[in-house]
C-alpha cells in the first residue's frame, strides 16, 4: 500500500495482528460483562420488551433465602475444595519431583488427564461410580465394612460427592502448576540446607513452601475462582438437589435465567459474583504481599 | 595437612556414554591455607569442590579431612562450610535469620545463636543490616551474608564456588581482599575455585590449575607465573609470548640454548627439554625491552611494529618478526618522546631469566 505513510502502515498491521484476540475478548467477554450489567437493572423475560427496574433486582437478590442458601452451600463447597485440592495437587507435585521415581513422565500424564476431560462426559462417569447399589464406590467402601451411602440422592451427601468431583477435576492443574513452581526453586538452596543437616521435613519448611510462594497465590485465586464457579457437575448430575442440598450460586442463576426466564434477577446475580471474586482475588493479594516471596 | 584429595575421579554417566570429569587428582591442603582451583568451564574444578562438599560421590579415590577418610560422609557430616556462587541466600529470611539458619538446625541455645549470629554479622562488617532481606542489598552485602552464613558454623573447611562472579570488576577487587582478610583472621582451610587468574593469583597461597580434569599444575601464584610448566599453563595465566625451536646444548653457565625458527640461538634458564627436542621459549610481555638499536645480541630479535596501545601507564606493542610470528610486548616508563611509528623497526631485548623454556 504505497499510498500510506509508513507510521499508519504499521499501525494498521497491528490492529489486523491483535484483532483475532480483539474480537474475542470484546464479544465473549467485555460486551457479556457490561450487558449483564446493563440488564440487571430491568426486568426482562426475552418474549416481553426490557422493563427498566432499577435496584429492584439486587434487593429481590439479597432478601431472597434461595440465594442466600446457593451462596452458603456455594461457600461450603468452595472452602472444602479449594484447599484440599491444593493440598493434594502440591503432594502430588513433590511425588513426582522425587528425582529417583522413574516413570515420572506417565505419572504426570495421569493425573493431568482430569483436567482436559470434559466435565460433562466424566459427570457420567461419577454418576455411576456414585450409583447406591452397583457404584464402583460403595463397592470400594465395602471392603472396609462402610454402608452403603445414596451418594447423590442423600442431601447429607451430595454436596460432598460433588466435592470429591471437583477436586478430581483440578488436582492435575494444581499438580503442574506446584511441578513448574518446584523446578525454578534452585537447587543450591537444598545444597545449602544439607551442609547445616537440615532434614527433609525441615527444607520443605524452610524453603520449598516459602519459595512456592508465588505459586501457591496464583492456584488459590485459580482454584477460588473455578469452585465459585462449579456448574457442569450439579446440572448434570443432581440439578441442584436433593432437597437444594447442592444449589450452588451459578445453578441457581441458570435456573432464574433459563428455568424461570428471570434475565434481570440472573444478570444481577452475575454481577454480584462478579463483584464477590474480585474483592476476594484482592483480598488474597493483600494478605498475601508478606508471605509471598518472589525468586 | 588439613585437606587431602587422594587420586580421586569422577565419571558421570549419562545415555550409555561416560564424561570423566576429574581424573585421578591427588592435592594436599595444609591447614589454615587457601587454596584455588583455577581453570576454564568444564575443567573439573567445581566437580572437584562438590566431592569435597559431599554433593559428589568419587568414582574412585577418597577425601581425608585431618586424617579421617570422609568420602562416604554425608555433606552436614563434614563439618564444611560452603559459599555458593548465588549466594543461596533464602529470599524470605532477613541477614539474621539467614546468618542463624544453620545453627538453629543445630538446636543451639537461643542466646548462643544470637551471640554468634552478631559476631559474625560484625566480623563481615553488616552490622545495620540484620532486619533486611537479601532482595534489600547490594551484591556484595548479600556475598558478605553468605561468607557469615558459612563462617558462623566454624568449619574445619571452607569452600568457595566461584563467589565473586556475580559482582561487578571494582566490587570483586575490594570482596577478594576482603575474603582474604577473613580467611587468613579466621585461619579456616579453604578452597576456592575461580576461572578468574587475577583473583587467583590475588589471593591464594596456593594455586592448583586445571584442564580436562587433571592438574596442570600446582605452586604458589609467583611460581606458577614464573615457571610454567606446560604450555597450557604459561597461556592461562597473564599473557605470554611463545618462541618456537629445539633445545640445543644445556650448559650450566648459559643455561639451555634454543634455536629457533628465527634462525637465532637464545639463553634460556631452566633445562625442563631435553637435547634435540622441540622446546618453547616462554617470555612474558612485560620481561621485553624495546630499543632502536640494530646490533645483535643474543638475546635480542628484530621486529616491525605492527599498531601499539597507550594504556596509561604503559604502551603496548604487538610486533611483527622475520618469521610471521607475532610478539606482544610491554613497555613502562614512557616519555612523549619514545611514542613509536607504526611500521618501525625495533629490537626486542630479554634476559636469560625471563626466558623460561617448556616442551614444545
Amino acid at each position: 500500500m504505497p499510498f500510506m505513510r509508513r507510521r499508519t502502515r504499521e499501525a494498521l498491521a497491528g490492529w489486523i495482528f491483535i484483532s483475532p484476540a480483539l474480537v474475542t475478548q470484546v464479544l465473549f467477554i467485555y460486551f457479556p460483562l457490561g450487558w449483564s450489567f446493563f440488564v440487571s437493572f430491568f426486568r426482562w423475560n426475552l418474549i416481553r420488551p426490557m422493563r427498566y427496574i432499577g435496584f429492584d433486582n439486587y434487593t429481590s437478590m439479597f432478601t431472597s433465602s434461595d440465594f442466600w442458601h446457593s451462596l452458603s452451600v456455594t461457600f461450603v463447597y468452595v472452602a472444602v475444595t479449594v484447599p484440599v485440592s491444593i493440598f493434594i495437587g502440591l503432594l502430588l507435585a513433590l511425588l513426582v519431583n522425587l528425582p529417583w521415581l522413574k516413570g515420572k513422565g506417565a505419572f504426570r500424564t495421569f493425573f493431568y488427564v482430569p483436567v482436559i476431560t470434559s466435565m460433562a462426559a466424566a459427570a457420567v462417569i461419577w454418576a455411576w461410580i456414585f450409583e447406591s447399589n452397583v457404584g464402583l464406590l460403595n463397592y470400594f467402601l465395602s471392603w472396609f465394612g462402610i454402608k452403603s451411602i445414596n451418594w447423590l440422592s442423600d442431601p447429607n451427601y451430595a454436596l460432598v460427592a460433588m466435592m470429591i468431583i471437583g477436586i478430581w477435576k483440578r488436582i492435575g492443574y494444581n499438580m503442574v502448576l506446584f511441578l513448574a513452581g518446584l523446578q525454578v526453586i534452585p537447587r543450591t538452596y537444598y545444597e545449602a540446607a544439607d551442609i547445616d543437616g537440615a532434614t527433609p521435613f525441615k527444607k520443605f519448611l524452610s524453603i520449598t513452601w516459602p519459595l512456592l510462594s508465588p505459586t501457591t497465590l496464583f492456584v488459590t485465586v485459580m482454584q477460588f475462582i473455578a469452585s465459585f464457579r462449579v456448574f457442569v457437575s450439579v446440572s448434570v448430575m443432581t440439578r441442584g438437589g436433593p432437597a437444594q442440598s447442592t444449589q450452588v450460586i451459578t445453578f441457581y442463576l441458570y435456573e432464574n435465567a433459563f428455568a424461570y426466564l428471570k434475565f434481570g434477577y440472573a444478570a444481577a446475580i452475575s454481577v454480584f459474583m462478579f463483584v464477590l471474586m474480585i474483592i476476594f482475588t484482592l483480598i488474597q493479594f493483600r494478605f498475601s504481599k508478606k508471605r509471598v516471596h518472589y525468586l | 595437612m588439613g585437606l587431602v584429595l587422594e587420586n580421586i575421579t569422577k565419571i558421570f554417566r549419562s545415555d550409555g556414554s561416560d564424561m570423566r570429569a576429574v581424573d585421578h587428582i591427588a592435592l594436599e591442603i595444609p591447614s589454615g591455607a587457601l587454596v584455588t582451583l583455577l581453570g576454564p568451564s568444564g575443567c573439573g574444578k567445581t566437580t572437584t569442590l562438590r566431592m569435597i562438599a559431599g554433593f559428589e560421590l568419587p568414582t574412585e579415590g577418597s577425601v581425608r579431612l585431618e586424617g579421617e577418610d570422609i568420602t562416604f560422609l554425608p555433606p552436614n557430616q563434614r563439618n564444611i562450610s560452603m559459599v555458593f556462587q548465588s549466594y543461596a541466600l533464602f529470599p524470605h529470611l532477613s541477614v539474621e535469620e539467614n546468618v542463624a539458619f544453620g545453627l538453629k538446625i543445630k538446636h543451639i541455645s537461643r542466646d548462643t545463636v544470637r551471640k554468634e549470629t552478631r559476631e559474625m554479622i560484625d566480623l563481615v562488617g553488616l552490622r545495620g543490616l540484620e532486619k533486611r532481606r537479601p532482595d534489600q542489598l547490594s551484591g556484595g552485602q548479600q556475598q558478605r551474608v553468605a561468607l557469615a552464613r558459612s563462617l558462623v558454623m566454624k568449619p574445619k573447611v571452607l569452600l568457595f564456588d566461584e563467589p565473586l562472579s556475580n559482582l561487578d570488576a571494582k566490587l570483586r577487587e575490594s570482596m577478594r581482599l576482603e575474603i582474604r582478610r577473613i580467611q587468613q583472621e579466621t585461619a579456616i582451610t579453604s578452597v576456592y575455585v575461580t576461572h578468574d587468574q587475577v583473583e587467583a593469583m590475588s589471593i591464594s597461597d596456593l594455586i592448583v590449575i586445571m584442564e580436562k580434569g587433571k592438574i596442570m599444575q600446582k605452586g604458589s601464584p609467583f611460581e606458577v607465573y614464573i615457571r610454567p610448566e606446560n604450555a597450557f599453563v604459561a597461556d592461562f595465566i597473564g599473557k605470554v609470548n611463545f618462541i618456537e625451536g629445539v633445545a640445543d646444548k644445556q650448559d650450566p653457565e648459559s643455561g639451555i640454548v634454543v634455536s629457533s625458527s628465527l634462525k637465532k640461538s637464545f639463553n634460556c634458564r631452566n633445562a625442563l627439554v631435553e637435547k634435540g627436542r622441540p622446546a618453547r621459549i616462554v617470555v612474558r610481555p612485560e620481561a621485553f625491552s624495546l630499543s632502536n638499536a640494530r646490533n645483535e645480541e643474543l638475546n635480542s630479535i628484530a621486529g616491525t611494529v605492527l599498531s601499539y596501545s597507550f594504556l596509561g601507564s604503559h604502551l603496548e606493542y604487538i610486533v611483527k618478526l622475520p618469521d610471521g610470528s607475532v610478539i606482544n610486548a610491554l613497555e613502562y616508563n614512557l616519555s612523549e618522546r619514545q611514542l613509536p611509528r607504526v611500521g618501525e623497526e625495533k629490537r626486542l631485548f630479554f634476559s636469560k631469566e625471563n626466558a623460561w623454556t617448556i616442551p614444545g
